[in-house]
């Protein structure tokens, strides 16, 4: 499992991530990212919401309320291209510390 | 028997209650509980102890509601930027059209248009020059307010104690309000951007 503020630091760049291959709705991202995690990343489920609305509030992703054939109605969210723009600047901030830590290890355990 | 409408109609009032009132909110909330209801009963749960789950799995009001209002924060945030970009662009659409369409003298034209480029300049200057200032907490709060006082002051010096003591030509007028403007303009400027990267300094940031 990973540690609390790794899962809360890592959110918005996994559903910047997630949304950039299309658009989806709150429980089927939860379910995406355990099982991409295999359930290593554990959110509650309660508070990836606030985080989706302070994303959309950022004007990074936006929003629709879509009927299901079920009749359910389900609130989908897709990326924007604040967002796209935002994905690419934490991809480069993430891939900066994935490089600096694999020389680091690599030099002290091979 | 057990009856899930109810229940979850039971449950968005204690919602309600605890402050999450916004309709949107609660049925995105109720969609997100009724998927996992669903996945739990098909996964052999009783209706009754799938809801009970769901509903520990999606926190209490008061923690929800605390984080949906960093979600309102934001919202709040990003509307003053839009207003105060508003107000910078009308400022200079309409002091442009002032210096145009105005009868005056070449030099005072070009004066005022000086001292709008020195508005922008220094403007965007310091809103974004204010970002490397390493200060935090109440010596923050006072380098912004002192600098938007100093500003303020200085042009309420400048309206009630120099102006009147001058004679101006009504475009000669213009031009020195537009030099006057400058350091409150500036001062503002730099306390908007002390305000907005409030705890940047406290994170890590990668170029």
């Amino acid at each position: 499992m990973l540690s609390k503020e790794l899962v809360a630091a890592s959110a918005e760049p996994l559903i910047l991530s997630l949304l950039s291959g299309g658009e989806s709705y709150g429980y089927a991202i939860i379910q995406e990212i355990k099982a991409r995690s295999k359930e290593r990343i554990h959110w509650t489920d309660g508070m990836l919401y606030p985080v989706l609305h302070r994303m959309e509030a950022e004007g990074w992703i936006q929003s629709r309320w879509v009927e299901a054939e079920n009749g359910r109605r389900r609130k989908y969210y897709s990326i924007k291209k604040d967002g796209q723009r935002a994905l690419a600047q934490q991809r480069e901030q993430w891939l900066t510390v994935h490089s600096v830590l694999a020389g680091l290890w690599k030099e002290r355990y091979v | 028997m057990f009856d899930l409408d109810q229940a979850i109609s039971d449950w968005r009032q204690q919602l309600a209650a605890g402050g999450i009132k916004a309709q949107d909110v609660l049925n995105e909330l109720e969609s997100h509980l009724r998927d996992e209801v669903d996945e739990q009963v098909r996964s052999g749960l009783s209706q009754q102890q799938a809801f009970e789950d769901a509903v520990q799995r999606l926190g209490q009001a008061s923690v929800l509601k605390a984080e949906f209002r960093k979600a309102d924060k934001t919202a709040a945030l990003r509307l003053k930027r839009i207003l105060l970009a508003g107000s910078g662009l009308l400022y200079l659409a309409t002091s442009s059209y002032a210096l145009v369409t105005h009868e005056m003298a070449g030099q005072e034209r070009v004066l005022g248009f000086l001292a709008l480029g020195f508005s922008i300049l220094s403007g965007l200057g310091l809103r974004y020059g204010s970002r490397w200032v390493r200060a935090e907490g109440r010596t923050r709060t006072t380098l912004g307010v002192g600098g938007t006082t100093l500003g303020v002051g200085w042009f309420t010096c400048f309206m009630l104690l120099i102006l009147p003591h001058l004679d101006f030509t009504i475009s000669q007028l213009v031009v020195a309000l537009l030099w006057a403007l400058v350091p409150m303009i500036a001062s503002g400027a730099f306390a908007v951007g002390l305000d907005e990267s409030k705890g940047r300094m406290l994170g890590m940031s990668a170029k």
